[in-house]
């Protein structure tokens, strides 16, 4: 690694730096894991207890809104990917189109999100007296969805707001000095790919049968 | 830009995409086609393939210290024990 990386307390070398934002991150990712995880059980023991009227329920879902949104979220995945290597490698104008296109597509990916979400209300799928299945388990199926993605919206919705700081510090300082930053959002992000890419066969072709 | 770093910062994230959207068509076409079988072990299968390119390409676990692998296992096996305790209540009652 070259000496021109940006030090931050308490490290003296950059290697050490690298190491330790790298396992610090992942150390990070595996809380969010778990916490995740939980969210995760309640959707087994839900399906466990609740079977075909779960699964009816799971059925009521927009499969291509869903589908989309993957496609999207994997781009950006991949966009995230190559800046942070570009960075690394001190490619200055491609590190800046691949952090804009990562935003653009998360961005794309909420406004799509949105529109479904409009949707699911419109057919009253939010759990409550006006639910449009009478059915308990595919009321616990829906509960599930809404917090799920409204959760997950959270997260990316934050590592959006990284990247869009990465392309703010890119106007005063060199990425490449700060690449461990760039690296450490870049984990971020694709760990919120991997959650909707967990989530995609549990929301959306779950019901398919 | 010379040819391999090319091949590190551009393709090696392309091909992990191209083969991540491979999976995630074959994963939709395999939902909706009616009747077919295990539809949900298949697609959780593809889905867990999915997650295995981005964390080794994509996250570069590929190429990461022990210490930083053995970091993103944890999290795993942790929240592993979380389903395991849960369901083996449920499976031996």
């Amino acid at each position: 690694m070259s000496s021109d990386i940006a030090l931050h307390d308490p490290f003296e070398e950059p290697a050490r730096q690298q190491v330790a934002v790298s396992f610090g991150m992942w150390s990070f990712l595996a809380t969010e894991c778990l916490f995740f995880a939980g969210i995760f059980l309640f959707y087994a023991n839900a399906r466990w207890h609740g079977g075909e009227a779960f699964l009816n329920g799971a059925g009521e879902s927009a499969f291509w809104f869903g589908t989309a949104n993957t496609a999207i979220l994997m781009t950006g995945s991949m966009a995230m990917a190559i800046a942070e290597r570009a960075a690394k490698a001190d490619i200055v104008r491609l590190t800046r189109w691949m952090l804009w296109a990562m935003l653009a597509l998360g961005l794309l990916f909420l406004a799509v999100k949105g529109v479904e979400y409009r949707k699911d209300l419109h057919e009253h799928l939010f759990p409550g007296p006006d639910f449009k299945l009478d059915s308990g388990p595919a009321e616990q199926f829906w509960a599930f969805y809404w917090a799920v993605t409204a959760v997950h919206a959270v997260h990316l919705t934050i590592g959006l707001a990284a990247t869009a700081r990465l392309l703010w510090m890119d106007r005063h300082v060199s990425l490449h000095r700060h690449h461990s930053t760039v690296m450490a959002s870049a984990l971020y992000l694709h760990f919120v790919d991997i959650v909707w890419i967990a989530l995609y066969p549990l929301l959306y072709l779950a019901g398919r049968q | 830009m010379k040819e391999d770093r090319f091949s590190h910062i551009v393709l090696a994230p392309l091909k992990s995409w191209a083969a991540m959207l491979l999976l995630l068509v074959v994963t939709a076409i395999y939902a909706q086609t009616p009747y077919l079988p295990a539809k949900l072990v298949v697609n959780v299968v593809l889905a867990m393939g999915q997650i295995a390119l981005v964390a080794t390409f994509l996250m570069q676990l590929r190429t990461s210290r022990m210490l930083v692998r053995l970091a993103a296992l944890a999290g795993l096996i942790w929240a592993s024990f979380l389903f395991l305790f849960t369901f083996a209540d449920f499976l031996t009652r």
